[in-house]
C-alpha cells in the first residue's frame, strides 16, 4: 500500500520541475503502474477463473480492477460511458489519497491516478490511452473526475487556454 | 457497491450482475456492460463519431501499441 510518505517523497522529486513536465512524468509513472497492476490482476483472474480479463464481461473486468485498487488504499471509482461518441471514458474517483494529501495545490494533483486509469483501460482495450484530471475532488465526498481517451483525441478536445474539459464536462452533465 | 478505501472484500458474480447500473438508450448505441470487455472496446469509437455514428477519422496503427 502506498502511504502518505511515499506520495510526498515522490512529488518532492519533481517539485522543482515545470508544472507541465511534472504532471507528464507523474502521469507516465501512473500509466506504467496501471499496466503492471492490470497484468497482475490478469494473472489472478486467469488462475482463478480460467479466462482473461478481456474475455470477462466488461462490468466484471472493471470490478476486478476496482477491487484490487481499494486494497492498495487508492480509493474506488465509477466508470461512465456517456461520452462514448466523443471517444472518451469518464471516471469518477472517490477517496483519492492525493487530493487529500495535496489539498493545498491549486491545480489538479492526481496525475498518477489519471495515468493509472489510462493504464487499466489500455490493458482492457489493447490501445495506448492517456488520462487527464479535469476536476480534483478536495471537498469531503467529492470525487475526482478523469477523462480517458486516445492521446490525440484528448489533446484535440481539451485545448490549452480553455477551462480544462469545460465543453466536454458540460456535455457529460447534460447526459446524466 | 464497491469497497471503501483499504477495505478488502471479494465480489461475487451475482453481486456484480445485480448491481450493474445501465439505462438502455438506443440513441447512445452503447453495449450492455455484460458483453465481453474485448467486444465492448473493439467497438468503442476512440476517434469519436460524427452525428451519423460513423467514425470521425480513421484509426492509425500507431494507436494500437498495448
Amino acid at each position: 500500500m502506498a502511504g502518505e510518505d511515499f506520495w510526498r517523497s515522490l512529488y518532492a522529486v519533481w517539485s522543482h520541475a515545470p508544472a507541465g513536465r511534472r504532471r507528464e512524468q507523474l502521469h507516465r509513472l501512473g500509466h506504467e503502474w496501471g499496466l503492471l497492476h492490470a497484468r497482475r490482476v490478469e494473472r489472478i483472474v486467469q488462475r482463478d477463473h480460467g479466462g482473461t480479463l478481456r474475455e470477462a464481461e466488461l462490468q466484471m473486468a472493471l470490478e476486478c480492477l476496482l477491487g484490487s485498487l481499494a486494497v492498495l488504499g487508492l480509493g474506488r471509482f465509477d466508470v461512465d460511458f456517456a461520452l462514448r461518441r466523443k471517444g472518451l471514458v469518464s471516471i469518477d474517483h472517490h477517496h483519492s489519497p492525493l487530493a487529500r494529501i495535496f489539498s493545498d495545490h491549486e491545480e489538479p494533483c492526481c496525475d498518477p491516478l489519471a495515468g493509472l486509469h489510462a493504464g487499466f483501460l489500455s490493458h482492457l482495450s489493447g490501445r495506448q490511452l492517456a488520462g487527464v484530471e479535469i476536476h480534483c475532488g478536495r471537498a469531503p465526498g467529492e470525487p475526482c473526475r478523469f477523462l480517458i481517451g486516445a492521446p490525440n483525441r484528448l489533446e484535440k478536445l481539451l485545448r490549452p487556454g480553455e477551462e480544462a474539459g469545460g465543453e466536454v464536462l458540460s456535455e457529460l452533465q447534460e447526459a446524466r | 457497491m464497491p469497497a471503501e478505501t483499504g477495505e478488502k472484500r471479494s465480489v461475487t458474480l451475482g453481486e456484480v450482475v445485480n448491481e450493474v447500473r445501465w439505462d438502455y438508450d438506443p440513441g447512445q448505441r452503447l453495449l450492455s456492460p455484460l458483453v465481453k470487455a474485448a467486444r465492448f472496446f473493439e467497438e468503442f469509437p476512440w476517434d469519436g463519431e460524427d452525428e451519423t455514428g460513423a467514425p470521425s477519422s480513421a484509426e492509425t496503427s500507431a494507436d494500437r501499441k498495448v
